[in-house]
């Protein structure tokens, strides 16, 4: 920004709001432990957002630095399934001045954890097709989600869907920043060997979500991480001697022998309100060994989606450069840097520009 | 638009009437999305699909293919000609002079005309808002899930940070001098204060010490992952935690969200001070906190640290046979308390959280 924007300064909550004066009616509609959230209308474009403000993102190296990381992550997304940024400012001029940011996305009107229970078959392929297609961006880009669940997953009212919650998402394994609590739509391989998943460990999330979907309740419901586990094997069959060699875990290794003998489970008398290709997406979904899980474009290519697919869907994401995302450096290196990426921010132009509003509450 | 002509208008009474002699003759389109559509709508309503990605796709024209791509036997009854009317709603427009050209009814009614050419095509005037007061007979409605509730529940809670479990309500008892909690919990001093904490441990390599200097610090740096050695830190941990209790303080252990690391070390604790197998101090402290959930790899070194506390044990009363005579025998006890002092199982929290959680003073804003 060349000119100085005019901002507008308000408390709520004993939080000071210091936004661009086009952002108008802000009301708090959450807070944590890492930042407060409003929501806002824009007053030019009159599209309701959701403006996050960081709580003293410069405290310390490590906010510091996973302050910096979720600002690169959701700048760099730009996908119609995946959250990202319609705008980031900090009333700061000067690197000298600034002590806060603030990122603005779109309002989602509710999450799919609010929404189950109510879906026909055609609405679960709608909504399974988006989120494959927001995987499929973000795998494209050398990205894992790591923590798909209902309540990730924003809705609008016409059942769009954007990917949310990328706070914990990394390039790389190197560090566990957040934690990651929600188990029931957690790979097997995430249990058992935690430091050697891939891409598929989302396509099983995706799979648990579905089949939630069409049963109306929670597929897994472990109450431990053992429980998870034998829930698991009772759907998906006790794994065979080859999955067992690749536990890296030697307490891994002992518990799954030690299970008693569980067959895979007939998933069209599992899920006796989906159709037989969606049995069969699911069945190729939830599949213990990694390996031999789905793809993201792999699932997108099954026949259930024929009639669906749009190849416009699937733009060919950038890959996310994590060269920082590791790197040890003092606070004031991060707090540089943060700056230089809020003050570089470009609005991704969306396909739908001509209805805006359509992704806010009508 | 010329087309804009032929949008008759159709008020509530008329439909009403119609529904009541015969119903099956007419198709209801209801022209709104879908989670208004699921919270209530006109008996034998079809829910049209035009949300941006079928827009786009249409590129300007949607055709009927697409709008009722979720009915068949609707679409292909109206294409037979097998309709006298359609009806077009949406929440509450009341003429078309106010129809948008870029709005679902002339999007829908474009359709229609070029798809069908026979059918009468109306507008509901009032939409779905003024024939659902009229006549609420003629809806159906949902509790589950209806707008207002969505609108409130909206409100009060924000999809990207909600209060997670594991830092719900505060640390919990599992001993008097030993509380287990997250790493939400040691940065709040007034509830450390209420509670009597005079000491942290810090199951973490990240979390930081956010109180240096009012209260007694000890680090274990270890990650959540199967390749950490957390038992080598048993030893450490257990005599941190009796050096506090000796001097009558109160010790909260913690990692980032007090289910794996932090708990791992507490069942330590458990099992070599009170001298119980894994399951029994597993079940004492999930009935506490019962989100606990040490990873694999943690579980299976709590199983090997079982066996050599157990080992020390045996090995002690063999070398003393008259101490195992004697009234402090450390065999198993049979009572259901498995804890040689009082100890009250109850899952609540205890008054100090209490006590925390209803002061004004430092009761901040959450979801």
């Amino acid at each position: 920004m060349e000119s100085r924007v005019e901002f507008s300064r308000e408390e709520i909550n004993s939080t000071v709001w210091e936004v661009p004066a086009k952002y108008v009616c802000l009301k708090q509609i959450g807070t944590g432990a890492y930042g407060s959230v409003c929501s806002s209308i824009n007053n030019k474009t009159k599209e309701k957002v959701a403006i996050k403000k960081l709580h003293r993102p410069f405290q310390s190296e490590i906010f510091a630095k996973r302050a910096y990381r979720e600002l690169r992550l959701l700048k760099h997304m730009k996908h119609e399934n995946v959250i990202g940024l319609l705008d980031v400012f900090t009333p700061a001029t000067r690197l000298d001045e600034f002590q806060d940011f603030y990122l603005v996305m779109p309002y989602m009107y509710t999450d799919l954890s609010k929404v189950k229970g109510l879906l026909t078959e055609d609405r679960i392929q709608f909504l399974v097709y988006q989120m494959l297609c927001g995987l499929k961006y973000i795998h494209g880009a050398g990205i894992i989600h790591r923590d798909l669940k209902p309540g990730n997953l924003a809705v609008n009212q016409d059942c769009e869907l954007k990917i949310l919650d990328f706070g914990l998402a990394r390039h790389t394994d190197a560090e566990m920043t957040g934690y990651v609590v929600t188990r029931w739509y957690r790979a097997p391989e995430v249990i058992l060997n935690w430091m050697h998943y891939t891409q598929t460990v989302d396509i099983w999330s995706v799979g648990c979500i579905m089949g939630e979907m069409f049963n109306g309740k929670t597929l897994f419901k472990g109450k431990d991480y053992m429980d998870q586990l034998t829930q698991i094997m009772k759907v998906a069959g006790t794994p065979g001697p080859e999955f067992v060699e690749k536990l890296e875990s030697p307490e891994a290794k002992s518990y799954v022998r030690s299970l008693p003998h569980y067959p895979h489970r007939d998933f069209s008398t599992l899920f006796p309100r989906a159709s037989k290709k969606a049995v069969e997406l699911l069945e190729k979904m939830l599949v213990l060994d990694a390996d031999a899980r789905l793809t993201a474009s792999g699932a997108l290519a099954h026949s259930y989606f024929d009639g669906l697919r749009d190849p416009d869907d699937w733009p060919e994401p950038t890959a996310y450069d994590d060269s920082y995302d590791n790197a040890t450096l003092p606070l004031e290196e991060w707090k540089r840097l943060s700056f230089k990426e809020v003050r570089s921010f470009v609005p991704f132009p969306r396909r739908d520009s001509k209805r805006r509003n359509t992704l806010t509450m009508s | 638009m010329v087309t804009m002509d032929e949008l008759c208008e159709m008020d509530c009474s008329v439909l009403k009437r119609l529904m009541k002699d015969d119903g099956a003759k007419c198709l209801l389109l209801d022209c709104r999305s879908f989670l208004a559509f699921s919270a209530g709508h006109l008996r034998g309503a079809v829910n049209i699909r035009c949300n941006t990605i079928v827009r786009r796709r249409a590129k300007g024209s949607v055709s009927l293919d697409q709008i009722l791509s979720g009915d068949d036997e609707a679409r292909s009854r109206l294409k037979s000609g097998l309709y006298s009317a359609v009806i077009l709603y949406d929440e509450r427009s009341s003429d078309t002079n106010t129809m948008k050209d870029d709005s679902t009814i002339t999007l829908v009614h474009n359709a229609l005309c070029r798809d069908t050419f026979s059918t009468e095509v109306y507008l509901l005037k009032g939409g779905y808002d003024r024939f659902s007061t009229q006549y609420p007979d003629y809806c159906l409605k949902t509790r589950t899930l209806s707008v207002s509730s969505s609108q409130s529940s909206m409100e009060s809670s924000c999809l990207s940070c909600a209060t997670p479990q594991h830092d719900q309500g505060g640390p919990v008892e599992i001993l008097p001098f030993l509380f287990l909690g997250s790493a939400l919990h040691a940065s709040k001093k007034d509830m450390l204060d209420r509670m009597g904490i005079s000491a942290l441990l810090n199951v973490s390599s990240n979390c930081p010490n956010h109180f240096e200097g009012d209260y007694q610090y000890k680090c274990i740096p270890v990650e959540d992952n199967h390749k950490e050695d957390i038992s080598s830190w048993f030893i450490e941990a257990i005599e941190f935690i009796d050096s506090v209790k000796d001097s009558n303080g109160r010790v909260l252990v913690h990692c980032q969200a007090g289910i794996s690391r932090s708990a791992t070390i507490c069942l330590a604790y458990l099992m070599k001070k009170k001298r119980v197998r894994l399951e029994e101090a597993f079940e004492f402290v999930k009935q506490r906190r019962s989100i606990i959930s040490p990873n694999f790899s943690f579980m299976g070194q709590l199983l090997q640290f079982e066996s050599q506390v157990l080992a020390t044990s045996c090995s002690v009363e063999a070398a003393s046979p008259s101490a195992s005579l004697g009234p402090k025998s450390s065999s198993t006890p049979t009572s259901p308390f498995i804890f040689s002092f009082p100890m009250s199982v109850v899952t609540h929290n205890q008054p100090g959280s209490l006590t925390y959680l209803q002061s004004p003073i430092t009761t901040s804003p959450s979801c």
